[in-house]
């Protein structure tokens, strides 16, 4: 195989090139990788929160509990406890307000008014038949306003 | 000499971990998205009608749809059934590339570095892992290669050659060009000889190539769709023809015109599912049709280098392979139906070839060989980058915009 040799003007040539190639493609790659790595870190965040509100629902679902649903679709009502002590908790979708501004789940009952996440999008409740649906979405802006959200959803299913 | 078997031997095992690993890759999660991607709308059904024993295929060759029918066959009728052929189709053609790179320059890590850059190309990965037919095209215009620079004896050579290329433009015609210039180049090496008898015996010899893609190319189109007389196959072909010359599809916005797939313009979405809240996208799940950009960038630049050696230094392998290239890129100006970017696929293999030219020049002196290991890297790192964006995981918008 005859080879051909080349000249010193395209060695210089091709290793120019080849220096601009790998560093054009190098810091899009980084950038990709320090992003990627934030909303790695941020997704499990969101999760550990998610799985809170899941725990703290599937608790209050204990099995002599009742539920009632408001019409908003966004209120789940849970009577739990004895006839004579009934405690209601309240956890509603609120607060959805310009861009940038972060929705609440709130919990309420006697005395009670606590803030489950600031970072739910999207609670709603959906009546299907004898059961009751409750979608939960989180999300989160970590570029600032404009960025698109990394977003969470789990679907909770239980008998009335 | 010792040395030299050493090297083979580790030139051998780096390539069957490459093919091994490029499988691998491709077959994992092969069956998502489970539902059908871009044209497997068209191709997964007519494959479908093979398995039913009704066979057709009115706007291809039918061998396309034929070899996805066998896959379903082997590995079932779920999206990963009817993907599997491809992943293999694609890793077989990584070993012809390094088969034709290596007999082109005569150096094992030009080959290696070659079937690297495309065993981590995007857009090779995307199309072996759908049930397409560029992925067979590709397939049988490298194995095809892989014959015409091999040292068999002229006649077994050329005469394998046509039956392979026979075989490509059953599953599409965007292979007859490219059998008309590897012919023309056939004729020219064989030309070179310096008696008028050996001369004439060596045109002959050259249509070869043409002769057996001919008689594979009818009598498999006949076999496969129960063409019983010459009218019914000339029929189907003008069908064909009208269809890439005037056939006009309502896909325009996704279409790209030929001469913007080597720039990387925006890549083509094959699958894309949304997930927003209150009218934005929050997340998504895509496959995206698009090159690896460094290896593409450096191909473009190898390109106009190999080009200048064809011109310049009068050298026949880099005139065979620049020729090639343009016979598999510039019949796409005439077609007037829409255009993709993945058509380009069969050009890989050569953008591979140009981009391992260029390298060679800096190969002689450590910093150089320390700047194309870099380069690998950084390929490697760029395919990683947009791995999520080609197999339908989920995926935050900001990061691969």
């Amino acid at each position: 195989m005859e080879e051909i040799k080349c000249s010193s003007r395209e060695k210089m040539l091709v290793i120019v090139v080849l220096l601009t190639v790998i560093t054009a493609s190098a810091f899009p790659a980084i950038d990709y990788f320090i992003k990627a790595h934030r909303y790695e870190a941020l997704r499990r965040a969101l999760q550990q929160k998610l799985n809170a509100i899941c725990a703290s629902l599937s608790r209050d679902l204990a099995p002599e509990s009742h539920l009632r649903t408001e019409d908003d679709g966004h209120t789940l009502i849970i009577e739990k406890g004895s006839e004579n002590t009934v405690i209601y908790k309240h956890i509603r979708f609120s607060g959805q307000g310009p861009s940038g501004t972060l929705s609440r789940a709130v919990a309420q009952g006697p005395g009670e008014n606590r803030i489950v996440s600031d970072k739910v999008s999207e609670f709603r409740v959906i009546r299907e038949g004898d059961r009751v649906k409750v979608l939960i979405q989180l999300r989160d802006c970590p570029g600032g306003e404009g960025s698109p959200a990394l977003i969470l959803s789990r679907t909770l299913t239980i008998r009335q | 000499m010792q040395k030299n078997a050493l090297h083979d031997n580790i030139s051998s095992v780096i390539l069957i971990a490459l093919l091994i690993l490029s499988l691998l890759l491709r077959l994992w999660l092969i069956g998502l998205p489970d539902t059908q991607v871009f044209d497997e709308y068209y191709y997964v059904p007519l494959a479908e009608s093979f398995l039913r024993g009704q066979s057709e295929s009115p706007l291809h060759p039918p061998l396309g749809p034929y070899l996805i029918s066998l896959s379903m066959r082997i590995f079932g009728t779920d999206a990963a059934g009817y993907r599997v052929f491809s992943a293999i189709a694609g890793t077989l053609a990584l070993l012809f590339t390094y088969t034709m790179i290596l007999k082109l320059t005569g150096k094992r890590w030009q080959a290696l570095v070659g079937t690297f850059l495309i065993s981590f190309d995007c857009l090779h990965f995307v199309m072996s892992r759908l049930a397409m037919l560029d992925i067979f095209l590709l397939l049988f215009i490298m194995a095809a290669m892989a014959v015409f620079v091999s040292d068999f004896n002229a006649t077994a050579r050329l005469t394998v050659c046509g039956i392979l290329l026979g075989l490509a433009a059953l599953v599409k015609w965007a292979a007859i060009p490219f059998l008309a210039v590897l012919t023309l180049f056939s004729a020219w090496s064989e030309a070179r000889r310096p008696s008028t008898k050996s001369l004439v015996r060596g045109i002959a010899r050259a249509l070869l190539i043409p002769l057996f893609s001919s008689i594979i190319y009818v009598s498999f189109y006949c076999a496969l769709l129960h063409a019983h007389s010459p009218g019914e196959f000339f029929s189907a072909q003008r069908s064909m023809l009208s269809y890439h010359l005037q056939h006009v599809e309502n896909r325009e916005q996704i279409a790209s015109p030929w001469w913007s797939w080597l720039v990387l313009q925006e890549p083509l979405r094959v699958y894309e599912r949304r997930f927003t809240s209150h009218g934005e996208t929050v997340a998504s799940k895509e496959v995206q049709v698009r090159g690896t950009r460094p290896f593409w960038y450096m191909a473009l630049f190898g390109f106009f280098l190999v080009a200048f050696n064809a011109c310049r230094r009068r050298d026949y392998s880099s005139a065979l392979m620049v020729s090639l290239f343009l016979s598999l890129l510039v019949p796409w100006a005439f077609v007037k139906r829409p255009a993709y970017l993945f058509y380009c696929l069969p050009l890989l293999p050569f953008m591979a070839y140009f981009t391992v030219s260029a390298l060679r020049c800096v190969s002689d002196d450590r910093g150089g060989r320390i700047a194309i290991a870099l380069y690998c890297i950084v390929t490697a790192i760029s395919f990683a980058m947009y791995y999520p964006a080609l197999t339908a995981a989920d995926l935050q918008p900001p990061l691969l915009n």
